[in-house]
């Protein structure tokens, strides 16, 4: 049974990467963080990405494909913040919760309707859109939310 | 999730499925919704061990944004 503290650990070197570089790390870079050896790193993100947080390694791969809310893939929701696109969102949704990894910073995303390919752009601080374009802009699902976790990528 | 110019766009476009209306959501809405615990807390480097105590806050709001739509339960149906 893994470490909480480790997982907890693991998880937040992570979630730094992504936020300070715009890229998730390698296990190998996880193992000279925590002073492990590359296969003690590689089971460090095995065992944080089994316990059931919306992320994914790339399929046959130790390789970071998705971090909520952060994307390693490029994806249509691109994130700028202090005037550098170098972040991508997993989703729409997540996209809006990029914020609080960013706190009191001006968060702004931009994807394209996938109806109409009109550019959207939404600026969001702490929780709160400051602009919308255009402002009825919504999001749309098709899979119910109790069958997020048997597809995460698709949902 | 994707977003969309509009809610007429999101019925139009080709992966719309009908009777999944409740999947339409308003802009204020996601952003309550990734409001949650859940999400503002994920840098607060004890996220994995705490993480079951914002599951019943982030379920909760879901279903009272939603007004407890089955498309939006874990449980009910579509």
């Amino acid at each position: 049974m893994p470490d909480p503290q480790e997982l907890d650990q693991t998880f937040h070197f992570i979630m730094q990467s992504f936020v300070e570089r715009g890229q998730g790390p390698h296990f190998t870079e996880i193992a000279k963080a925590f002073a492990l050896t590359p296969q003690q790193g590689r089971q460090r993100l095995r065992d944080l990405m089994a316990v059931g947080i919306p992320a994914w390694l790339h399929p046959g791969t130790d390789l970071i494909a998705s971090f909520a809310p952060f994307n390693n893939l490029p994806t249509q929701y691109r994130i700028t913040v202090d005037g550098a696109q170098k972040w991508f969102a997993q989703c729409a949704l997540e996209s809006m919760a990029m914020c609080w990894a960013f706190p009191g910073k001006l968060v702004q995303v931009d994807a394209n309707c996938l109806q109409s390919g009109d550019p959207l752009h939404l600026e969001i601080r702490d929780g709160v859109i400051e602009r919308a374009d255009p402002p009825g802009m919504c999001g749309y699902i098709v899979v119910p939310y109790r069958d997020w976790r048997k597809d995460s990528a698709f949902a | 999730m994707n977003f969309f110019r509009s809610e007429e766009d999101a019925r139009q476009w080709w992966g719309f499925v009908e009777g999944t209306e409740a999947g339409i959501l308003p802009l204020a809405d996601m952003m309550a919704i990734m409001s949650a615990s859940a999400l503002r807390e994920r840098t607060n480097g004890r996220y994995i061990s705490s993480m079951r105590r914002y599951l019943p806050e982030f379920i909760g709001r879901i279903m009272e944004i939603t007004h407890n739509a089955p498309f939006w339960s874990l449980r009910g149906g579509a």
